[in-house]
């Protein structure tokens, strides 16, 4: 029984070290966020402030500088979301009808084919971000909202077609039989039949695909033109000032406001998420 | 009510052959069972006809329609299978009408159908029930419910009581007998259940490596299989099957069997056996209820059924080696030769029986098969 208790100490005892270890940048931003200038070079790095304030929050969002423009991260961040959801919404559906097509009907060649995602799956970008360049000017896309959508899709397609593919092979194929007797064409008993069946796994894709696509920095730099740089790449600019002031500050609030969406997202759905993994899992 | 024909129909997996170049025709209001041990091609054969599997030659007609590269909703069908395959997020009412919403049927007569459906199977109160709400055998009614909903010309079942416990299972038995009845629709049903078979259909195919063995009446093929394997597969336990020789001398027919001759009497050969030669190998096969059984000179009869006066009939002493009581009637096992022998006889009988027995095989009852070709002599 004591030796019991001991190890259960000794599990909390790493438990909470590692939370602390992980926590210790977060702190660190979030006090700095909060400081006013006057506090950011008398006072300890970790000392929490003395007179919080919105300041530098408000100055991040609407007035900082980013290269030339002094908008504040705010444009950076609609920019985002003119991205993200676009490129979640369709690579997402995408991927869910090539998972059940592969899985679900029997394709000449589905297999070669699926050989092939999985390659396609484990490509590093950089490899064939220059052809990719070429490519998408040649079809008049670069610089364009279209154009890194686009781009987003075609390389979250191969992870997520195989994501929904194995939950869709772990389903009775029966389901499919029964419903083609039924009289359902192939979109409908996409729509009627096995979506209704995959909110699951359309939850993780979705915050698989939200997070990688929010986070992304080398295709908004490349792809998106000036006009519509994301939220990463606009905070890099803020943050890598090459004059001026280092507003540490300023810089702080900014990275919380840009890591912010990706994280609400795990807060809200994160249950789901483990569930789907493990339904996943469970099943395949 | 549709007539189904398949003709030459050759489907393969890869190198394995799942139908044979296999020729099937089903009369319109038929209920016809496919049996055969599972890779004989039963399921294949029924996927094809319900058009969820391409043949790789052959065709398929449904009331005299080539429907061999109709997609499976065109061909006038509806369809049961082995493991229900209810949609899993609609409820009962749902999956019962999914068929009809796809059809474009006015809601009206949806809910007319449904509720006719629901009421026919008694599962009106389930109607607003999910499918993992419901126990195994309510899940098979609703699926037999969303198959006759459709109130199509052909009903495929594809082993739809497999996953059922035994009396639910005779339960289910009899309720599609009747509603075959009462729809007098045309009905084919895939099991490796010989009882099912036996017990619904009106004609039993016999399937073995693609091809189909034999297709007959239930009591027909009971009596007179046209083959060794249909012999062996059909009835439990089987039909014995015992190696000897036919032979003719002096204008008599006998088989030599190896516990001593046996005189045919009055078997009637078919058509194949006149011409075949003296000393021919054989196969003689016997069902365990038509074995007599004498404890050794005793006189009595040990199962009624059986006439064992016929004094012309040879007798055999044998061992006893097990016995398996099965309620009403006991297989008893006895030693023949190389072979073993099975008898079945009134389990009260069976529990004096000696360690020695003496059989008679009612002569009028046996099968005689060609050791080589294994056809029916």
């Amino acid at each position: 029984m004591n030796r019991r208790r001991f190890a259960r100490l000794g599990l909390y005892a790493f438990a909470i070290s590692a939370a602390l270890f992980f926590l210790a940048p977060l702190y660190v931003v979030l006090c700095t966020a909060f400081k006013p200038p006057s506090e950011l070079r008398g006072a300890s790095l970790l000392a929490l402030p003395l007179a919080p304030t919105w300041q530098a929050w408000s100055r991040a969002w609407s007035h900082a500088c980013t290269g030339l423009a002094c908008d504040g991260i705010r444009v950076g961040f609609w920019n985002s979301v003119r991205i993200t959801l676009p490129a979640v919404l369709l690579s997402v559906s995408l991927g869910a009808v090539n998972g059940f097509a592969l899985s679900m009907w029997r394709l000449r060649g589905a297999s070669v084919l699926l050989g092939l995602l999985l390659v396609g799956a484990f490509i590093p970008y950089q490899i064939i971000l220059y052809p990719l360049v070429t490519l998408v000017a040649a079809a008049g896309l670069f610089g364009t909202l279209p154009g890194v959508i686009c781009v987003h899709v075609i390389f979250s397609l191969p992870i997520l077609t195989l994501l929904f593919r194995n939950f869709y092979a772990s389903l009775p194929p029966e389901i499919v039989s029964a419903a083609r007797v039924d009289g359902g064409s192939f979109w409908s008993i996409f729509w009627h039949v096995i979506r209704p069946l995959s909110s699951g796994m359309i939850i993780v894709a979705v915050i698989l695909q939200f997070t990688g696509v929010w986070n992304d920095y080398l295709f908004g730099l490349v792809f998106a033109g000036r006009e519509h740089l994301p939220m990463t790449v606009q905070l890099n600019n803020l943050v890598d000032r090459t004059y001026g002031e280092n507003d540490y500050s300023v810089d702080m609030a900014a990275t919380v406001l840009t890591a912010l969406p990706p994280l609400l997202i795990y807060l809200l759905a994160g249950r789901y998420f483990v569930r789907g993994i493990t339904a996943a899992a469970v099943k395949g | 009510m549709h007539a189904v024909s398949v003709r030459d129909a050759s489907k393969r997996y890869g190198a394995l052959p799942a139908l044979d170049g296999l020729n099937l025709e089903v009369r319109a209001a038929e209920f016809v069972a496919l049996l055969g041990p599972s890779g004989c091609g039963k399921s294949t054969l029924l996927n094809v006809i319900a058009g969820l599997e391409e043949l790789d030659a052959g065709s398929v007609h449904i009331a005299d329609r080539d429907v061999t590269r109709l997609e499976p909703h065109r061909r006038d069908i509806a369809m049961v299978f082995q493991s229900y395959a209810l949609y899993p997020t609609m409820t009962v009412a749902e999956n019962l009408s999914f068929a009809l919403r796809m059809a474009g049927t006015p809601a009206a007569q949806i809910r007319k159908r449904v509720a006719a459906v629901a009421e026919l199977l008694r599962i009106g109160e389930l109607l607003a029930r999910r499918p993992a709400q419901l126990s195994g055998g309510q899940r098979q009614r609703v699926a037999i419910g969303r198959a006759i909903v459709r109130e199509a010309g052909l009903y495929l079942f594809d082993e739809p009581l497999s996953n059922l416990d035994a009396n639910l299972r005779a339960e289910m038995r009899q309720e599609i007998r009747r509603l075959h009845q009462r729809l007098g629709a045309t009905m084919i049903y895939v099991t490796h259940d010989q009882v099912e078979a036996m017990s619904l259909a009106s004609r039993i195919a016999v399937m073995r490596q693609g091809r189909i063995e034999q297709m007959d009446e239930p009591q027909a093929m009971y009596a007179q299989p046209t083959t060794a394997f249909v012999a062996g597969f059909v009835g439990s336990p089987p039909m014995n099957l015992l190696p000897g020789t036919l032979r003719r001398t002096g204008g008599h027919v006998w088989v030599e069997l190896p516990g001593g001759p046996m005189p045919l009497g009055s078997y009637r050969f078919s058509v194949n056996a006149p011409d075949a030669p003296d000393a021919q190998p054989v196969t003689v096969g016997i069902r365990p209820e038509d074995v007599c059984v004498r404890a050794g000179d005793d006189a009595r009869q040990w199962n009624a059924a059986c006439q064992c006066g016929d004094a012309r009939a040879a007798c055999f002493e044998l061992p006893v080696i097990a016995r398996e009581p099965l309620g009403a009637t006991c297989i008893v096992w006895c030693q023949f030769g190389t072979e073993r022998l099975a008898a079945m006889i009134d389990s009260r009988a069976a529990a004096a029986l000696p360690s020695r027995v003496r059989l008679q095989l009612r002569a009028d009852r046996i099968s005689i098969f060609c050791a080589r070709s294994a056809t029916r002599l």
